[in-house]
């Protein structure tokens, strides 16, 4: 393969991720006829995941196991050889475990438990986005574009920013002083809520954003401002791409209004506020219930270098 | 570290799964792409108070390591407590020092960090010597990392006896010992090395850590134990000193942007991103 098919490879490689994690924000919901082409090409990938997923919320009591951590790069040497004696009978599994061994099972999991308490959001929550629930409760019709703040290259990492908040999932650390969401895409990846605390006079402008929360009742308000990242995007037909229709300004004021309605489900209704653009109250909610998220690729982006190997980085491609 | 004929194999099947994988994405968008999904944290029970939450209740009866962490001072080889070379076997140090003298060329093609991959552990927590946060909760510690935004997750549990993996920082469980806080750590990816100075280790290796928290709270102490027969001709410990930063001085790091900004990765065609 020529050098120059070799990086417009890695480009489109990347360029579809920002796809897909787009279509998870659900910006747009996908047509039928998107979801039939994506299982139709992603189909053995989409049942393994699936079938994964699946098998964890299906767990009784609301628990769920997962025998794995973070897996390396589309995880880790499947067909490798047995586990090494001493370690115990195999009974892991997942997408980073060697494969060949026993399906995924309860024994020897992490074990995670829901919490009746409505101020506890500990734990991983997965996005019913993803089967559809997911509701645009209010898009502004007309926008102006507005001043960018990023360079060209980090809008190839626009799957950030505010439409990359509401990923496909997240898993909440909590403590008093801070709630720490590990978001499941791989762009932000790591949230930080200082509770009860002032945004700094002149905060660093990152993907994440600076947020600041408290509680109203049993709701968690998250106010975030200094973000850089697209908020929202179209999807072109044609090519099945997504332009940015939006991207944050300086000005961008993102609320989170954060709501356990029962131990299983959350509730997050997103309000974006941007003067630059023109645009007041473009929201969205999304319901996310408890239990893990899909185990999947990690840091597949990077692994693009593992495809072409050093030359990659060094640009001798 | 690549250690046999049938590994070889692996790693060109796994190149080969990428590339079909690539090939999947271009033709138009993985369902779900993305980062890992990360460990499920364990039980929060019920509170009737609204905050603090109960895990954190729960974690008060032992040192609380949550903050911001830095290396004492940058750390680029591993050495033993008692201050000597780790004994690498005969293959291993041939390797190693095969990469330290392509170093030396300015060649660090056999290091995946250069192109972002994550440094695994316990290199994540030397690399760059940039600082990390731990944030711990009643039943998990987790380690935000500043490099790459990387996280890697204890939970705190009984030792294992289930062996999955390998995963770059491993399979991690966590247990108090009095104020120690102690790591099992087993199925680190051998494609990973334990330093910045590229010391090897196979997936085999078997790494215990044991934290520990100094009076004061402004320092934390780390005692390394390296078990990995294969590379190794005995276990051996190293010893890393952490000294408390700041709240909020992680810092927000994509490393490839990073490495864009530092013009060793290609432009990637702009065309690709409308604006």
């Amino acid at each position: 393969m020529g050098a120059s098919m070799m990086r417009m490879s890695a480009g489109l490689i990347c360029a579809g991720w920002l796809a897909v994690s787009v279509a998870q924000a659900q910006i747009a919901p996908l047509s039928d006829a998107d979801k039939q082409a994506m299982q139709g090409n992603f189909g053995d990938i989409a049942r393994g995941k699936t079938t994964e997923r699946d098998s964890l919320l299906k767990s009784e009591a609301g628990q769920g196991t997962i025998a794995g951590q973070v897996p390396g790069d589309a995880g880790a040497k499947a067909g490798g050889p047995p586990p090494a004696p001493g370690r115990g009978p195999p009974g892991g599994g997942g997408p980073g475990a060697r494969a060949g061994g026993p399906p995924p099972g309860p024994a020897g999991g992490i074990q995670y438990h829901q919490s009746d308490d409505p101020r506890d959001f500990s734990g991983p929550w997965s996005a019913m986005l993803i089967t559809g629930t997911g509701e645009l409760l209010d898009v502004p019709s007309k926008v102006r574009p507005g001043p960018q703040i990023i360079s060209p290259y980090e809008a190839t990492r626009l799957c950030s920013g505010p439409s990359g908040f509401l990923s496909n999932g997240f898993n909440v650390l909590q403590r008093p002083e801070q709630i720490t969401l590990l978001l499941a895409n791989d762009f932000v990846r790591v949230r930080r809520i200082a509770m009860n605390a002032q945004h700094p006079a002149a905060p660093e402008v990152t993907f994440a954003g600076d947020s600041v929360g408290h509680w109203e009742g049993n709701t968690l308000v998250v106010d975030t401002i200094a973000v850089k990242g697209a908020i929202a995007r179209q999807r072109d037909p044609k090519s099945l791409m997504f332009n940015h229709l939006l991207m944050a300004t300086p000005t961008l004021h993102v609320i989170e209004r954060i709501t356990k309605l029962n131990p299983s489900q959350l509730r997050i209704v997103s309000t974006y506020e941007d003067p630059a653009h023109g645009m007041k109250s473009y929201s969205m909610r999304v319901d996310y219930r408890f239990g893990a998220m899909d185990p999947e690729l990690e840091e597949f982006c990077e692994s693009v270098g593992d495809l072409f190997g050093p030359a990659y980085t060094q640009g001798v491609l | 570290m690549r250690r046999s004929t049938a590994d070889s194999v692996h790693a060109t099947s796994r190149r080969s799964a990428l590339r079909v994988l690539a090939a999947m994405m271009l033709a138009g968008g993985l369902a779900a792409c993305g980062r890992q999904a990360n460990v499920p944290t364990s039980s929060t029970p019920a509170s009737s108070a609204p905050a603090p939450s109960a895990a954190v209740a729960a974690a008060t009866t032992v040192p609380d390591l949550s903050g911001v962490w830095r290396l004492a001072a940058p750390v680029e080889k591993l050495q033993t407590t008692a201050g000597g070379a780790p004994p690498l076997l005969p293959a291993a140090q041939m390797e190693y020092e095969k990469h330290q003298q392509a170093a030396a060329r300015g060649d660090r093609s056999w290091d995946p960090v250069t192109w972002c991959k994550p440094p695994g552990e316990p290199r994540t927590l030397l690399q760059d010597a940039w600082p990390f946060e731990i944030v711990q909760t009643g039943n998990r510690v987790e380690f935000l990392y500043q490099w790459n935004r990387l996280t890697r997750a204890i939970p705190l549990l009984p030792k294992q006896d289930t062996f999955v993996g390998p995963f770059y920082f491993g399979q991690s469980v966590g247990e108090w010992e009095g104020n120690t806080l102690v790591v099992d750590v087993v199925g680190v990816n051998g494609d990973t090395f334990l330093d910045p100075s590229g010391l090897p280790h196979t997936d085999d290796m078997h790494m215990t850590e044991r934290f520990q928290l100094s009076a004061d709270g402004q320092s934390l102490d780390l005692v390394l134990q390296i078990e990995d027969p294969a590379t190794y001709s005995a276990p051996w410990q190293s010893r890393l000193r952490f000294v408390r930063q700041p709240a909020g001085s992680v810092r927000e790091d994509d490393c490839e942007v990073r490495l864009h900004q530092e013009a060793r990765y290609p432009v990637l065609p702009q065309r690709l991103y409308p604006k």
